[in-house]
């Protein structure tokens, strides 16, 4: 596994040449963080031709914005919520547009990422919570992927979101127990 | 077992499963004999769990992705680049090939 201060050093050396105008630095991001950006967008949005979407836009997003880029934080965590915040305009504007139930969403997403080799008990549950996940509002499951899933605290979501970090607290604590609730109602 | 203090005990388990919060004595005793209330902690470490399994599962970005954000910019994407310059390189070549074996087979004298 590289080392992440050597991969965060070579991100600002790339950082610096692209916002200088070096398309291949920015190409060369773009491949090392791709993968990244396209999971968390699938985490997100729980369908991954909409993940694949918001991946692209983020990514496009983000080269125009990189003038602005002060480097406070890693590339990787600016990129990232870049891709939060496309993530949830996109999942909006698609559960208003789409014909396509949540239900038929979170089948799709099944049926892409378990392989018969991974039934069993931990899988079962994977599936279930995904479906539960599905079924969130897209508010909290924003908030449930970011702080359960990818391991961010409440202040960064909280910054990221826009939100206080007790708004933030407080809409999790929801978001756990309405889950909770639609776990059981998919046993 | 009192009602209330198992409605109060779920109300803070969310918070004690996935934020650490501690309980009061009263909460951490009713949670030890209480075994609805224990099943309501159980199910959360399980969410807690399988939450956090999604993020291990690696998903690859489709092969078409790095393509389509150089060239919805109109940037150069450097594949493309390489491209060109061994068509040119191959071009070169031809030529010069071609070139030698002319004179090779010019007649001499």
């Amino acid at each position: 596994m590289a080392d992440p201060q050597v991969e965060q050093n070579e991100d600002r050396r790339l950082v610096a040449a692209a916002r200088s105008g070096d398309t291949a630095a920015f190409e060369e991001l773009v491949r090392s963080h791709q993968h990244e950006v396209y999971g968390l967008a699938i985490r997100l949005t729980g369908n991954r031709e909409l993940a694949a979407d918001v991946a692209q836009e983020a990514l496009v997003r983000a080269w125009k914005a990189l003038p602005n880029f002060r480097g406070d934080s890693a590339f990787s965590t600016w990129l990232y919520r870049i891709t939060v915040n496309v993530a949830w305009t996109r999942k909006r504007q698609a559960a208003r547009r789409s014909a396509r139930s949540l239900d038929e969403i979170g089948d799709i997403v099944e049926a892409d990422s378990i392989g018969p080799e991974q039934a069993g008990e931990a899988a079962d549950l994977r599936g279930r919570i995904r479906r539960a996940l599905d079924q969130l509002p897209a508010g909290q499951r924003t908030l449930v992927v970011l702080k359960d899933v990818e391991g961010w605290t409440h202040g960064e979501i909280a910054d990221t979101l826009g939100i206080s970090v007790s708004a933030a607290k407080v809409r999790l604590h929801r978001a756990h127990m309405k889950l909770r609730t639609l776990l059981k109602e998919h046993r | 077992m009192s009602r209330l203090r198992c409605r109060k005990v779920r109300l803070v388990l969310p918070a004690h499963v996935f934020g650490g919060r501690s309980l009061s004595r009263r909460d951490e005793a009713h949670l030890g004999q209480c075994l609805v209330c224990q099943a309501d902690a159980a199910t959360y470490r399980s969410m807690q769990t399988a939450l956090r399994s999604l993020h291990d599962e690696g998903a690859d970005a489709p092969p078409w992705l790095v393509e389509k954000v150089m060239a919805t910019l109109g940037l150069p994407e450097r594949r493309q680049r390489k491209g060109a310059l061994v068509a040119a390189a191959v071009l070169v070549a031809s030529a010069a090939v071609a070139v030698w074996g002319r004179r090779r087979l010019r007649p001499v004298g």
